[in-house]
């Protein structure tokens, strides 16, 4: 008999069972501490930093025709991993009525030489008709010997990419619609050379993430 | 099978999932920590504990228990082989003394009382009543269902429902194997 007039025997068996268990191990007095209010942020920081050790290598595939997208572009890249899971909380309008989503400095640290004397900043904007872009502000770029700076949205993995066209210095680049920033978070000036193969060159000069 | 939201954004792995499973048991891991080894070392190992988690996410499997006991099963070894380092090292315990810390029983003692404190504390407040009468009072369900003026079939039910979620908290204290370092 299980209907819901009756006693259920074999609950009756677990409840004593289970009952054992609970008053040997004496839940009732137990005091949980709190911890320390930094421990999340320390947490987040040391996965930030494992992550950046297992970034996966991009495939062959990804690299297009060019192929010699090199180790070092994903070794740094990764250094940008994680750290900003959510979009800034905080928005606030900029001079030409775009928003400002978010904002970050852009460096050539672990980047090539050649860039060690830039620097600037990257806001990503969210335009009047709701379209995103980068407005890029530079400083002490070099003026390369060969070839021209392009600029990237690449993705956390370093695997997809997508071109924003070549450096025309400071200012507004928007993303083709239907790229997502939050898919494509890094932010990328390459050094490329004057031949015609579209792919990055694997050279970067600044670099930074986003989101 | 009780499922919930924070297990299933963790194995999914999430970027935000790991805070929400922090907000949700970093109290217990933390609490754990700091009763074994002391507040010197409890912030470190409850570090420990949440990036090791997140590294092997992919090995936790809701079949064999809750995302809280198998992080109880990290956070015990850890303990256990803290306890050990410090006792090589020669230092001073602090928390305890040096036999009770090192020893694995006592820290699955520990463990299993503050992991059943928190499942029970975080039941519906309704199961948690007729449970904690059920157990401490140790009513029958009859009694329970007159004391609380309820149906006996509700009383029933919310017991089943509880002893389903604790059930998984203890599955996984059976099954140690599955929590190795």
């Amino acid at each position: 008999m299980s209907d819901n007039n009756t006693p259920l025997e074999g609950l009756d068996d677990e409840i004593a069972r289970m009952g054992q268990i609970v008053r040997s191990v004496a839940t009732e007095n137990v005091v949980f501490e709190q911890p320390p209010a930094d421990l999340w942020q320390r947490i987040e920081n040391a996965v930030a930093e494992r992550d950046e050790l297992e970034v996966p290598t991009p495939s062959r595939g990804a690299l297009g025709p060019r192929g010699r997208l090199i180790p070092r572009l994903i070794a740094t890249a990764a250094a940008f991993t994680l750290l900003g899971a959510g979009v800034a909380g905080l928005v606030r309008r900029g001079q030409d009525d775009e928003q400002v989503v978010r904002e970050v400095a852009l460096s050539n640290n672990g980047l090539d030489p050649r860039g060690v004397h830039s620097a600037g900043s990257a806001k990503l904007v969210r335009l009047d008709g709701g379209a995103y872009a980068i407005n890029l502000d530079l400083r002490g770029l070099p003026k390369p010997a060969a070839g021209y700076f392009e600029l990237w949205a690449i993705d956390t993995q370093v695997k997809g990419m997508v071109s924003l066209g070549p450096l025309h210095g400071g200012g507004i680049y928007r993303l083709p619609t239907g790229i997502n920033p939050r898919s494509f978070p890094i932010v990328d000036i390459s050094i490329e050379p004057a031949d015609g193969i579209p792919t990055h060159s694997g050279t970067s000069v600044l670099r930074g993430r986003l989101l | 099978m009780v499922r919930d939201s924070v297990e299933a954004g963790f194995q999914r792995g999430h970027q935000t999932s790991l805070k929400v499973v922090y907000d949700r048991y970093g109290t217990l891991i933390y609490t754990l920590c700091r009763k074994a080894l002391g507040a010197d070392e409890a912030a470190d190992i409850t570090q420990e504990v949440f990036l090791a988690a997140w590294t092997r996410r992919h090995q936790f499997d809701p079949d064999r228990g809750s995302l809280g006991a198998w992080l109880v099963g990290i956070a015990k070894n850890k303990i256990v082989d803290t306890a050990r380092k410090r006792d090589r090292r020669n230092r001073m315990v602090l928390a305890l003394d040096a036999e009770q810390a090192r020893s694995p029983k006592f820290v699955d003692a520990l463990a299993d009382r503050l992991l059943l404190a928190d499942a029970l504390e975080r039941l519906p407040e309704r199961a948690r009543n007729v449970l904690e009468l059920a157990f401490y009072e140790e009513l029958s369900q009859t009694e329970i269902a007159e004391r609380c003026e309820m149906p006996l079939g509700t009383v029933k039910s919310d017991m089943r429902r509880g002893l389903s979620q604790l059930r998984r908290h203890l599955v996984a204290y059976e099954d140690r194997e599955g929590l190795s370092r």
